[in-house]
């Protein structure tokens, strides 16, 4: 059997939430149906013991539990698991929520908390203010209600302005009060990042460290992330690469920082300047420091490392040791020596874009990590489409 | 000649052997009179440390200041549920430390039983341990102030104590080693002279009797919230009884149909019971990964269910009794437990080390035993791009037999490339994202080259667990760089200078 034949053994979720996408997920087709129960039994031992082995266990093990439920839906009569389906977000939750009325505080504690871990941040928000109306002295129950709008303001939920402004008020009252009070600074600087109010978040860095004596990692990289978003980028990076120092070994920092320094070199994106060559390539060695030796974030950064080492390399039109590549060593890091013979750099020929009889963007084009760097990046000749031009029909690039 | 011990470094219980120059082994009992040592460190308030039995005593009254499971966090930052560390009167402590706190107690025996003091030792590791791992073993020895003669496999451990009984014969055994944190499936050659040869491990190392006890305490816990309401993990002291009275139970169901104990919540009483056929579904999960384990390794191991003589029952859960069908139904063979389960791996230590010492009389059977051959229990590879794509090229893969080496070539990358980047894996898998990276290094070209010039990466890996990788310009030999991994761990070598000076001025028992 060739190679392809067991691509399906790789595919980590099915496609869609049907029978036809579950037969698929197990390789059938192209086996017959009677095959389906040895399949699911190979998949399922092959992720198995993936997820032994030394390196992507956490994946394996999800990947592994996806087996198992599709064989209960499959062939035990089961329904079709929730939240497996590539590209889905749903989350499942088991806890149950508890009883909406709340007499004491860690009542409303523990509400709060159970709405916004379900993500019903409206709810969480509309409760935590009903327990600031019900215990308005209570510096807890304020540090509460700022908390359950920052973390609302941390992800995809439209938190409105009347809540995002009620909150910096009663969390600068907190902080304030209780000067030593690490959330209460971490929640302040998360809502004035969300509303955009970086000059404050400035001045308020001064102030953390008059009061706390230095700044808590967490708040550390809210600062930080605001700052990728002003002039004072650079500032920024630094921030994240303190955040590291301050503990190499938390994989959850060195996540957070490579994220801020991968927003920070798409701020040069599209590359379009010999200077944005070097700053670009610069946000990406901080990214790439920040993400060493955590497998999972490394793979994050690797499209942004291999564009950052090849954007200023230039392409031999019509030679084939373009496409040779066979085994190649990694990760180099590329010295450019200027050649005044040279043809266009990679970045120029992104940047120009397709035209007519020009070969070199379409093979470029393919290339995966390319496409996925510039995720989301407007070119001129990108105009409204959304998607990279497919190479034309009946080009051979080989 | 100075002694050398072999030591069972387990994750629930560790032991201590020696084997004298007849051939004659002994388990040594510490002071209590007890042979086996409990792998629980406990920290007393007055700043004492207590290791083994009376830790286990004081861990019930005080759970936080006491420490135990730490084999699971061997070379990985913590062994907590949590992810956090181990921490107590504000001082942290690694699993490496936890580690030669109990090797230190073992030799404290040994050195008395002996009466000279114990420096070298010969330690065991789960087959499947990989190398940040087995590195960490080192060098818990080290900080224990002890010379590690040799970091040996557990399940050949048992097969060599399990092997001097019953020389003569050409096999191939499956060694099964279930013990309290880690599981093991070995299959190896057995020589007519007693030689060894590991054929392939599979394995986990986060499954053992350790969660067969979780899983029983869950279902207290989810019994006594529909009783009486209550949060079984709110109350430290009922947990901590409850987790204890656990893992009897489960004990007790591998001779009897149903076992049970009182528990007491809320200053309420409260009888919990379980059956065996109850205890069964309810780690159906981990039966399944066993089996899938256990098929896997035959596959790697080739010849079929049907090729295995002999089936080895190792470590303290092996005596759960549906493992045992399990193994029978995949083998056809029925499994042997030896008689002394619970020694077999010290055991097995300690020979080697007689072996080592070099001092066997020529009438015993130390002289005449094969040294057991090592294999690679996991592949090494390098980071390569194919295509576009990242990828692990296997150099030396897993089986491969210790001293190994091997070569490939690799081609730059671009022109006028100057550097290059090594980078060493762990893992026969060509997808980076499921290999452990172990090291990395750059180096320069002598001067730029063009694209697809080639580059010859060799690896050794040698006798003493030590990794080696160079690069060199695949046109002139020039040398590049090297990634060179010897104890390589988490701790840097102040840190374990300063752990180790610690040690020594600790008053501890
Ligand atoms: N009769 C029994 N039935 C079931 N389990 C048992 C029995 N006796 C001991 N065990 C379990 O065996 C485990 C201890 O086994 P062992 O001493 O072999 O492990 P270890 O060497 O400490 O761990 P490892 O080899 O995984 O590092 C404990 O979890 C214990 O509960
Ligand atoms: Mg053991």
């Amino acid at each position: 059997m060739s190679e392809s034949n067991h691509d399906w053994m790789f595919v980590e979720r099915p496609s869609a939430a049907t029978r036809v996408e579950a037969l698929k997920y197990f390789g059938v087709p192209p086996s017959s149906e009677t095959e389906l129960a040895t399949n699911i039994n190979t998949k399922r031992r092959r992720w198995h013991s993936r997820s032994n082995g030394p390196g992507g266990a956490e994946i394996a093990k999800l990947v592994k539990d996806i087996v198992r439920q599709l064989e209960d839906y499959l062939l035990k009569g089961g329904s079709f698991p929730e939240g497996v389906v590539a590209g889905s977000q749903a989350q499942q939750q088991s806890r149950q929520l508890p009883p909406p009325n709340f007499s004491s505080i860690e009542q409303l504690l523990e509400l709060v908390e159970a709405l916004t871990s379900r993500g019903q941040y409206q709810r969480a928000i509309d409760t935590a203010r009903e327990g600031l109306n019900k215990w308005p002295e209570s510096t807890e129950v304020a540090i509460l209600f700022s908390f359950a709008v920052a973390s609302a303001a941390g992800t995809e939920f439209q938190v409105s302005n009347a809540d995002l402004n009620e909150a910096i008020r009663t969390s600068q009252i907190v902080t304030q009060n209780e000067p030593t009070n690490v959330t209460a600074w971490w929640t302040l600087s998360t809502l004035l990042a969300a509303s955009g109010r970086y000059e404050e978040i400035l001045l308020l860095e001064a102030e953390i460290v008059r009061k706390l004596g230095g700044i808590p990692v967490p708040t550390l990289l809210v600062i930080a992330r605001a700052l990728i978003r002003t002039p004072d980028m650079w500032r920024g990076l630094e921030m994240a690469l303190r955040a590291v120092e301050s503990d190499p070994t938390d994989a959850g920092i060195r996540l957070e920082s490579a994220t801020i320094a991968i927003e920070a070199a798409r701020k040069f994106l599209p590359i379009d300047s010999a200077e944005k060559v070097t700053d670009f390539r610069k946000a990406v060695s901080v990214a790439a420091w920040c993400a060493h030796g955590v497998a999972s974030v490394e793979v994050l950064v690797r499209p942004f490392r291999m564009w950052a080492e090849r954007c200023d390399d230039k392409m031999f039109t019509g030679s084939h040791r373009f496409r040779s590549f066979v085994s190649i060593i990694t990760l180099f890091i590329w010295l450019p020596i200027h050649n005044a013979q040279a043809n266009k750099r990679l970045w120029e020929i992104v940047l120009n874009g397709p035209s007519d009889g020009q070969l070199e963007f379409y093979a470029l084009s393919e290339m995966k990590y390319i496409q996925d760097v510039h995720a989301g990046i407007k070119f001129m000749w990108l105009e409204n489409r959304i998607s990279w031009p497919q190479k034309p029909i009946g080009v051979d690039l080989n | 000649m100075s002694e050398i011990v072999g030591i069972d470094l387990g994750t629930t219980n560790s032991v201590v052997a020696w084997t004298d120059q007849n051939g004659r082994t002994e388990i040594i009992a510490g002071p209590e009179g007890s042979r086996i040592v409990p792998s629980v460190v406990y920290f007393d308030p007055e700043g004492g440390i207590i290791v083994g039995e009376r830790a286990t005593q004081f861990s019930v009254i005080e759970p936080t200041r006491a420490a135990r499971l730490f084999k699971r966090g061997m070379g990985l930052n913590s062994f907590l549920n949590n992810g956090e560390k181990f921490t107590v009167d504000g001082k942290t402590w690694s699993p490496e430390e936890l580690s030669s706190l109990v090797l230190k107690k073992l030799v404290t025996h040994a050195s008395s039983h002996l009466r000279q003091e114990i420096k070298r030792v010969v330690i065991t590791v789960p087959a499947y341990f990989g190398e940040p791992e087995r590195a960490a073993t080192r060098l818990a020895g080290e900080i224990a102030g002890l010379e590690v003669v040799r970091i040996l496999n557990e399940p050949t451990a048992a097969a060599i104590a399990h092997g001097i009984d019953q020389r003569g014969q050409q096999s191939r055994m499956l060694v099964f080693d279930l013990g309290g944190g880690t599981f093991d499936v070995t299959v190896m050659d057995i020589a007519s002279d007693g030689g060894m040869t590991v054929v392939a491990t599979g394995g986990d190392r986060q499954l053992g009797g350790a969660d067969f006890d979780a899983m029983i305490l869950e279902q207290m816990a989810d019994e006594i919230d529909l009783k009486f309401a209550l949060d079984l993990t709110e109350d430290l002291y009922a947990f901590v009884d409850a987790r204890n009275k656990a893992e009897e139970i489960k004990k007790d169901l591998s001779a009897m149909q149903t076992a049970q104990r009182p528990l007491t919540i809320g200053g309420k009483p409260f009888m919990f019971q379980l059956s065996r056929a109850n205890f069964e579904s309810m780690i159906a999960q981990q039966i399944g990964d066993i089996r899938d384990t256990v098929m896997n390794t035959l596959e790697m191991a080739g010849g079929g269910t049907g090729g295995i003589d002999e089936v080895l029952m190792v470590g303290g859960s092996s005596r759960i009794p549906i493992f045992s069908s399990l193994l029978k139904e995949i083998t056809g063979k029925e499994p042997i437990f030896s008689r002394n389960l619970d020694e077999d791996v010290a055991k097995g230590a300690a020979i080697l080390a007689a072996k080592l010492r070099g001092d066997a009389s020529p009438q015993s059977f130390i002289d005449s035993i094969p040294l057991p051959v090592d294999v690679a229990s996991h592949g090494l590879g390098v980071s390569l791009l194919e295509g576009e794509k990242m990828v692990n090229r296997v150099i030396i893969p897993s089986g491969s037999r210790i001293p190994a080496s091997g070569e490939i070539e690799a081609f730059t990358i671009t022109d006028d490339q100057m550097q290059l980047q090594l980078e060493l894996n762990e893992g026969d898998e060509v997808d980076i994202q499921f290999v452990r990276k172990l090291g990395e290094s750059l180096g320069n070209f002598p001067k730029p080259r063009p694209m697809s010039h080639p580059i010859r990466i060799s690896m050794s890996y040698d006798a003493d667990q030590m990794i080696q990788v160079k690069a060199f310009d695949g046109k002139t030999g020039d040398f590049i760089c090297e990634i060179n991994l010897k104890h390589e761990t988490l701790l840097s070598m102040s840190e374990r200078d300063k752990a180790r000076d610690f040690l020594k001025g600790l008053d501890f028992e």
